[in-house]
C-alpha cells in the first residue's frame, strides 16, 4: 500500500518517512501543493495525507483539486495539519470540505504510529470515515 | 471608503480613543462656551434696551421739569430737573471710563447704577461694550449713546442759563423774562426733539443688533457642532475599523504563530515517541526515563500552546461555534476512553452513571473539548479515588455531572477557579502542572453554545462536582 504525503516541513516528512517504510507501507512525498498534485496523479496512492498551511497553493486548494480529477477523486484523503479547525487557515475557508475528508487529523496530538494505525485502519475499512479530532 | 489617515493608523489605540474623547469633551466644553456666551450676549443687549428706557424717559422728565421750572420758578422743580438729569450723566460716566485704555471699573460700575441699571446687569453692559464696541451695529448704537451725551450737555448748558436767568431776574417784568426765556426753552424743545431722534435710533440698531447676534451665534453653534460632531463620528468610525483590523491581524498572528510553535513541537513529539518504541533502533535502558521525561513536557507545552490559541481566538471573537444536533453519551464515552490511559496510571475508576440520551444542541469539538478537560481534572485530582459522570435533564437544559473524590475546592478559592491562569494548589500536591486555562476556555466555549459550565459543589476532603449545561434540541433521537 502506497501513501501520499503532501507537506513542507522536511522534517516531518523524514518522520513520517521513517514510520511508514517500518510498517512496510510505500511512501511518497511532495514538498508542496502543486507537486502534490502532480505526484498523486502519477502515483495514484492508496492514501493521502494533506498538510494546510504551504507556501503557494495551500492543502485545501489540493484537497478540492484532487476531488475534481478522476484520476484521484476515490483516494481517500485526510489532512493532517497543526492548524486548529475554525481558524481561518482551517476549515472556515470552506466548512463544507470536512464531508469530503476521511479526516482532519493534528500532527501534535497524534504519534506517526497513531498515524500509520489509522490510516491502516481506514484502509481497511475498519473504521468508519469520521476518524475525526 | 474610509481614508486613508496614516498618522491615526499608527496611533496606540489608547490614543485613538483619547481623540475621540477629546472630540467629545471639545464639543461639551464649546457647548458650554457657547451657552454661557450667548446667553450674555442676550442678557446685555437687554440690559442695554432696558438701560436705554431709563435714559429716556428721564431726559423727557428732566425736560418736562425745566420747562415746568421756566414757568414756576420754583426752585424744586429744577432740583428735580437736575435730579432726573443724573440717569444719562451717570451713563456717561460710564461710556468715558469705558473708553479708556485702563478703565476704572468701579466708576463704571457706579456710573451705570447712577444709570439706574440693576448692579446684576453692569458686568453684562461692561462686557458687550468692551467686546462689541467696534463691530456692526454696537459701533452705531455707541455713536447714537454719544451724540445723546452731547445733547445732554447742551441741555444742562440751556439749563443752568435759564437758571441763571431765573434767578438773576431781579426786578425784570414778566414779559421781559419771558422774552429772554423762549429762546432758551425753544433751544430745550429743539435738543428733545433731536434726543428723541437719537434715542430711537439707539433703540432700533440694539434690536437690529440683538437679531445679527442671535443669529450669527446660531450659525457658528450649528456650524461648529456640525463639524465637530461629524469629525467625530468619523474618527470614531475609522477607529472602528482600526480595531477590527488590529483584531484580525492579531487572530492571524496567534495562528501563524502557533502553527509555527506546533510544527517543530509535533515533530519533536513524534521523533521521542519513535526512539521510545525503538524505531531507530534498540533504546540505551538508561535513556528510557529521561526521553519519557522530555515527552511528558513537550505535552505540556502542547497543551499550553493550544490553549493560548483558544484563549486568544475566544477574546478576539474569532471562536464560532458550529452548532448541531449532538448525542453526549457518545461523547462522553469517546473521552472516558481516551483518558482511560491516564486514569489506569493514577489509580483512578471511571464510571458512568445514568445518561439522558437526549439531544442536544452544541458543537460537539467543544463538548468533547470541555468534557477532556472536566473528566482530565477529576483523574488528576482522584489519585486511587472515583469519577463519576451521570446526566440528567433539567428545564431546557441537558445537564452533565463530572464529580470526583479529590481534595475539593477551598470556599475562598471557589469564586476564582473560572477565571484565567488560575491553579488549585495544596500543601499535599504543590503546584499542579497546566497552564490554568481549562476552566477558563471551558466555561467560554459552554456560554457560546448558549450553555453554562458551574460548580456544583465542592467541600474540602471530599471532592467536587462540576456541572456543563448544554441546551436540549427539539429534535428526538431516533
Amino acid at each position: 500500500m502506497k501513501v501520499l504525503l503532501v507537506e513542507d516541513d522536511p522534517i516531518l516528512v523524514q518522520m513520517y518517512k521513517d514510520e511508514f517504510s517500518k510498517s512496510g507501507m510505500q511512501f511518497v512525498s511532495a514538498q508542496e501543493g502543486k507537486e502534490g498534485i502532480v505526484q498523486a496523479v502519477k502515483e495514484t496512492p492508496d492514501f493521502i495525507l494533506l498538510d494546510i498551511m504551504m507556501g503557494s497553493v495551500d492543502g485545501v486548494t489540493v484537497f478540492k483539486h484532487l476531488r475534481e480529477m478522476p484520476e484521484t477523486k476515490d483516494i481517500p484523503t485526510a489532512f493532517l495539519t497543526v492548524v486548529p479547525e475554525g481558524v481561518p487557515q482551517g476549515l472556515n475557508k470552506d466548512p463544507n470540505i470536512l464531508s469530503g475528508a476521511v479526516g482532519y487529523w493534528s500532527k501534535d496530538k497524534y504519534t506517526p504510529s497513531e498515524i500509520v494505525k489509522m490510516v491502516k485502519e481506514i484502509l481497511q475499512k475498519k473504521q468508519p470515515a469520521s476518524v475525526l479530532e | 471608503m474610509t481614508p486613508d489617515v496614516k498618522w491615526l493608523r499608527d496611533l496606540p489605540v489608547r490614543s485613538k480613543f483619547t481623540i475621540i474623547l477629546v472630540m467629545i469633551m471639545l464639543i461639551l466644553v464649546f457647548g458650554l462656551i457657547n451657552l454661557w456666551f450667548s446667553l450674555k450676549v442676550m442678557s446685555a443687549v437687554r440690559a442695554y434696551v432696558g438701560g436705554e428706557g431709563l435714559w429716556s424717559k428721564a431726559q423727557k422728565e428732566a425736560v418736562n421739569n425745566l420747562i415746568k421750572y421756566s414757568r414756576s420758578y420754583d426752585e424744586s422743580d429744577f432740583n428735580n430737573y437736575l435730579e432726573f438729569l443724573k440717569v444719562p450723566l451717570g451713563d456717561n460716566q460710564a461710556r468715558l471710563e469705558l473708553n479708556k485704555d485702563q478703565p476704572d471699573f468701579q466708576v463704571i460700575r457706579e456710573g451705570f447704577i447712577q444709570g439706574g441699571n440693576h448692579p446684576e446687569d453692569v458686568d453684562d453692559l461692561i462686557f458687550l461694550y468692551r467686546w462689541f464696541k467696534d463691530i456692526g451695529r454696537m459701533k452705531i448704537a455707541i455713536a447714537d449713546w454719544t451724540q445723546g451725551d452731547a445733547e445732554i450737555a447742551n441741555l444742562s448748558v440751556v439749563g443752568e442759563q435759564i437758571h441763571q436767568s431765573i434767578k438773576g431776574r431781579g426786578d425784570l417784568s414778566e414779559s421781559e423774562l419771558t422774552q429772554t426765556l423762549n429762546p432758551l426753552i425753544n433751544e430745550v424743545y429743539s435738543i428733545d426733539k433731536r434726543l428723541t431722534f437719537v434715542e430711537n435710533h439707539f433703540s432700533a440698531t440694539l434690536s437690529e443688533g440683538s437679531r445679527r447676534i442671535r443669529e450669527f451665534l446660531f450659525l457658528v453653534t450649528l456650524f461648529l457642532t456640525v463639524f465637530l460632531g461629524v469629525t467625530a463620528l468619523l474618527i470614531a468610525f475609522y477607529i472602528g475599523k482600526v480595531i477590527e483590523e488590529v483584531d484580525k491581524i492579531k487572530n492571524e498572528f496567534v495562528s501563524m504563530a502557533s502553527h509555527e510553535l506546533r510544527t517543530p513541537m509535533a515533530a519533536i513529539k513524534g521523533f521521542v515517541s519513535m526512539i521510545l518504541m525503538e524505531r531507530y533502533g534498540k533504546l540505551d535502558s538508561r535513556l528510557k526515563k529521561p526521553l519519557e521525561n522530555v515527552a511528558l513536557s513537550i505535552e505540556r507545552l502542547i497543551k499550553l500552546s493550544n490553549d493560548l490559541l483558544d484563549v486568544s481566538r475566544i477574546e478576539s471573537s474569532g471562536l464560532k461555534p458550529r452548532i448541531t444536533d449532538c448525542s453526549t453519551p457518545d461523547l462522553i464515552r469517546e473521552v472516558i476512553n481516551n483518558l482511560q490511559n491516564i486514569a489506569s496510571q493514577n489509580g483512578t475508576t471511571v464510571k458512568i452513571e445514568k445518561l439522558d440520551e437526549s439531544l442536544v444542541r452544541a458543537d460537539a469539538g467543544y463538548v468533547r473539548q470541555i468534557l477532556n478537560n472536566l473528566v482530565g481534572n477529576a483523574i488528576k485530582f482522584s489519585k486511587q479515588g472515583n469519577v463519576i459522570i451521570s446526566s440528567s435533564v433539567a428545564g431546557n437544559r441537558q445537564l452533565i455531572y463530572v464529580s470526583d473524590s479529590g481534595m475539593g475546592i477551598p470556599k475562598e478559592e471557589q469564586p476564582k477557579i473560572f477565571l484565567k491562569f488560575q491553579q488549585l494548589t495544596s500543601e499535599k500536591s504543590g503546584r499542579p502542572q497546566g497552564s490554568g486555562l481549562g476552566l477558563y476556555i471551558s466555561r467560554k466555549l459552554a456560554r457560546k453554545m448558549s450553555g453554562d459550565l458551574t460548580l456544583e459543589k465542592s467541600e474540602s476532603g471530599t471532592g467536587s462536582i462540576f456541572a456543563l449545561a448544554l441546551p436540549l434540541s427539539t429534535r428526538k433521537i431516533n
